[in-house]
């Protein structure tokens, strides 16, 4: 047992030395140990989750909150799976290793090195696979000139973090079952505190969403997809999927115009404040005012034999006495309006100066003037214009002492929603939903800018860096390991 | 301010209501005499937290004790935390509180597995039938068991160790003589310290250990062997002074842990690297970092021979035997040629043959003037190989002692045995199926080491 002697020397190798040693024994048990197998399992679980989110990941806000959540779980599960084990599966060969000379903080940059290559692959194939898999990419990035390469970084920053938390727990953790244990609760708490996703939180429990890498992981994906700009589809998917649903029941006239005279509701009030212009020509006036009693009730009465049919008229504009004729309702109009298109009528003629000369009804003078013919010519002048809203006409509408006789009456009604639509064009709602919809669903946080990408990159480093710190503290005391 | 008796009460006696406090009363005073019975102060049993602690170092079940007094913390924590929550929004409240009742109420059941297990521990002790767990399982019936127990003739069979440092005998106060040459170690306590005590694991040892000696490192089980040698080597240190050829070792211990080699009682070794490259890394961390790539190999490679490991240096270390194994975990220290090789049980798991064979090589490493310390439990096949025998035995208050230190032929006469596994048996506990002689011999080795003292002094 012959020995060469060896000229000792107090200098030992040091810290960036001993980070070079420990990164060659991970890559060499990268192959011996199986630790490739990561790999093949990031592929296939972007492949599953690809499946699904494919269709709608960056086309809808929907579509991209749904993609975005999976994208930061797979991100999340291949980091934590990446290193739970590592440090606690050789515990007791690391405490070794530390009598012996080796840095912990060599050890944890080795692993921090090591990781780091392991989840920009892993990063690189679930980017791969879900372009392959038909999710559609935006080209431009705010930050890169392309969106993907972007995007590849958020997804390594969210998976490494993700990896440096983990590390620290299997640097807190004696034994391999401790941590396995320890792992679906970082998993849920991951999932449940992600801030975005589920949205119905107590309110004292959203400060915990400041302590996941998820809740940052969805925000900085959503803000890449440019989230606040994507027309939103649940609304009206909803309303699609019950368009041809029917509907109905009995109702009474009463409760419609309660209905439409309710100006607590907001959309009732909004229409009823909606203006509408109504115009009427002579010829309509007319017409109603043939149909009306008090056409036979005038005719009959006699007028004076010295008046002319100037003053007639003026008297029947302006007299006390035809007042209430005047107020006569003809739609929208009075007699009044037909009396004045018709008195300018006939002074624009000349007749105004015609005298009777025997007292007369005014059948006979509508006869002799040939009333029928005269507003046969002028049917198509435009007599008034009224400025009104839709309130008033169904106020008007709802006093109509016909309407008012039948308040109590029941009659079914049946109708889908779709009609409805169809009625205001599907097309106008659909723009109208989505927008509206798309307004309300807006944040902040999921703002397209280069600010809010380069803080959600920068919490990421931060929170790697801490963690890794902390697994350092932890495993400095691994002296303390009972024997 | 009901509310804060309320908690109080709680806290205090582990219930709200004013019969669980009658109940937990009575509990406390079957406790204080269990206590008293174990000799420990039965006061304990009227403060929080600590009466379990107490308890279950009654119990032999300290560790669930340490366990149980965390949960009962946490528990507490939350009850008052749960109770002091205020909320503007009614609904978020009733959520709030039904999340912490839900924390509570696993905790609760934790706390209440283990007081089970501390119980079970009492059981054990007062070697009564397990019928009686099912009075402690419950808080409304436990007080019972208690009072029974506490106030009966039945005594435990073990007491727990003493708990304050003046119980033990004062040091000796002799200087050791420090050589030049060899291993000097005057180890004045190894102490533990946790939350709830300060335990002594060695006290009193001292020695000077000859370069190129072989020394055997006997003791029965939980004696301190390995502290003691982990306290030798400086990663756990002790107040001791430790000194290498004259050097040191707590006060250089960066320089000085390359002049210790330890090689635990597992391979603990990747199992998934290979045999070149394990002893090259542990090469690369051991050796100097001046030596060349090319001196470092050749060190690996002579190292490899030596050890008989050259024919399978590309194989995984999983593959191995367990011999080769134990070879390549030895190789691994010896690398970096310490002064001091210290090995815990560096046979186990190994046949008379292969044992034989390795304990060969560990006796040509002491031949070119190292020191080679071996913890073995199957030292007479392989006697003829050591030339000094350390005996450590547990004394009385459960504390690591040495009870002799000498040459093979001089540990015989002092022992009046012929094997050394019949010198182990001598110092081991009743309980262990031992003599229980501890205490003599670490008296006789004592008296023995003044005379000599006295006799070099002149």
């Amino acid at each position: 047992m012959a020995e060469k002697t060896i000229e000792r020397k107090i200098r030992h190798r040091g810290r960036l030395e001993q980070v070079r040693i420990y990164l060659g024994k991970f890559l060499r048990m990268f192959i011996y140990q199986n630790e490739w197998k990561v790999f093949p399992m990031a592929i296939l679980i972007s492949a599953l989750v690809a499946l699904v989110v494919r269709r709608d990941f960056f086309v809808t806000m929907e579509g991209t909150l749904k993609g975005s959540f999976a994208l930061v779980c797979v991100a999340i599960w291949n980091g934590c799976f990446n290193s739970i084990q590592v440090i606690c599966r050789e515990r007791d060969v690391i405490k070794r290793e530390h009598r012996s000379g080796m840095h912990i903080s060599s050890y944890i940059v080795s692993h921090m090195l090591y990781q780091a290559i392991l989840c920009l692959v892993q990063s690189a194939l679930t980017l791969f696979v879900m372009i392959r898999m038909g999710v559609k990419i935006p080209a431009e990035g705010l930050i890169v000139s392309s969106m993907t390469v972007e995007l590849g970084i958020s997804i390594f920053l969210i998976t490494y973090a993700s990896d440096m938390m983990a590390l620290w727990f299997s640097a807190l953790s004696r034994s391999t079952t401790t941590a396995m244990t320890i792992m679906p609760f970082v998993l849920i708490f991951q999932l449940v505190f992600s801030g975005g996703f589920f949205t119905n939180l107590p309110a004292w429990s959203t400060h915990f969403t400041k302590f996941t890498v998820s809740n940052y992981g969805l925000k900085c994906i959503n803000a890449q997809a440019d989230f606040n700009n994507k027309p939103s589809a649940t609304v009206w998917n909803a309303v699609n999927n019950i368009k041809n649903n029917e509907l109905g029941g009995t109702i009474t006239v009463g409760r419609i115009v309660e209905i439409l005279g309710n100006e607590d509701n907001a959309a009732i009030k909004q229409l009823r404040s909606n203006p509408v212009t109504i115009s009427a020509s002579v010829g309509d006036l007319y017409t109603k005012f043939r149909e009306s009693d008090s056409y036979q009730a005038i005719r009959d009465r006699t007028i004076d034999a010295r008046i002319t049919l100037g003053e007639l008229l003026t008297t029947l504009e302006t007299s006390v006495a035809f007042e209430e004729l005047r107020q006569k309702s003809l739609l929208f109009f009075t007699v009044g309006d037909l009396l004045t298109a018709l008195g300018n009528s006939v002074r624009e003629t000349g007749l105004a100066s015609y005298q009777f000369g025997k007292s007369v009804t005014f059948g006979q003078v509508f006869d002799f003037i040939d009333l029928d013919g005269q507003m046969e010519i002028l049917k198509d002048v435009s007599v008034v214009k009224v400025d009104t809203t839709v309130g008033k006409i169904l106020d008007s509408v709802s006093n109509n002492f016909l309407v008012q006789g039948n308040l109590d009456k029941e009659f079914k009604i049946s109708f889908t929603l779709g009609k409805l639509i169809d009625l205001a064009g599907e097309e106008n709602v659909k723009k109208i939903v989505q927008a509206k919809t798309a307004e309300a669903m807006k944040k902040d946080a999921y703002a397209y800018t280069k600010d809010n990408i380069e803080r959600y990159w920068m919490i990421f480093i931060l929170f790697s860096l801490v963690c890794a710190s902390l697994a350092t503290i932890s495993l400095e005391f691994i002296d303390k390991d009972k024997r | 301010m009901n509310d804060i008796l309320d908690i109080f009460f709680g806290i205090v006696f582990g219930t709200e209501q004013t019969a669980g406090i009658i109940l937990e009363i009575l509990f406390i005073v079957g406790l204080f005499r269990i206590l008293q019975k174990s000799g420990i102060n039965g006061w304990w049993a009227l403060c929080p937290f600590m009466r379990e602690v107490k308890l279950a170092k009654c119990a032999s079940r300290e560790q669930e004790g340490k366990t149980y007094f965390f949960i009962s913390l946490a528990k507490s924590a939350l009850l008052v935390i749960s109770n002091s929550l205020q909320l503007n929004n009614k609904e978020e409240l009733t959520v709030l509180i039904l999340f912490f009742s839900m924390v509570i109420l696993t905790v609760h059941f934790i706390s209440w597995i283990y007081m089970i297990r501390i119980f079970l521990g009492l059981v054990y002790v007062y070697d009564i039938n397990k019928k009686w767990m099912i009075l402690f399982s419950f808080s409304a019936t436990r007080w019972i068991g208690a009072l029974i127990l506490g106030f009966s003739k039945k005594m435990p069979l073990t007491t727990p160790e003493m708990e304050h440092e003046e119980a033990l005998r004062s040091f000796s106060n002799e200087e050791i003589i420090v050589m030049d040459k060899g291993l000097s170690v005057d180890l004045r306590k190894r102490t533990a310290t946790d939350l709830f005590q300060t335990k002594t694991l060695l006290r009193d040892i001292k020695m000077n250990i000859q370069p190129g000696h072989m020394v055997l490192l006997l003791g029965g089980s939980g004696a301190g062997k390995t502290t003691f040698m982990n306290a030798i080597n400086g990663y756990e240190k002790a107040d001791a002074k430790v000194l290498i050829n004259g050097k040191n070792v707590y006060e250089k211990y960066r320089e000085m842990k390359y002049e210790v080699g330890y090689v635990p009682q597992q391979e603990l070794m990747r199992g998934k690297d290979t045999v070149y490259h394990t002893l090259d890394d542990a090469a690369l961390l051991r050796l100097p970092s001046v030596i060349s790539s090319r001196e470092r190999l050749n060190r690996v490679q002579d190292v490899m021979r030596i050890f008989g490991l050259s024919n399978s240096s590309t194989s995984l270390v999983e593959k191995m035997s367990g011999g080769q194994k134990k070879r390549l975990s030895i190789a691994m220290e010896y690398l970096s040629s310490p002064q001091v090789f210290i090995l815990d049980e560096p046979d186990s798991g190994l046949d008379g043959v292969m044992a034989r064979n390795l304990m060969n090589h560990l006796r040509a490493i002491a031949d070119q003037g190292k020191i080679v310390i071996v913890i073995t439990h199957t030292p007479d096949r392989v006697i003829d190989l050591f030339d000094d025998v350390i005996v450590l035995a547990k004394d009385s208050h459960k504390t690591g002692r040495l009870a002799f230190f000498g040459s093979v032929q001089e540990a015989y006469s002092f022992f009046g045995s012929t094997k050394m596994e019949e010198i182990v048996m001598s110092i081991n506990s009743k309980e262990e199926g031992g003599k229980g002689l501890a205490d003599s011999y670490i008296q006789q080795f004592a008296q023995l080491s003044a005379k000599n003292a006295e006799v070099q002094n002149g």
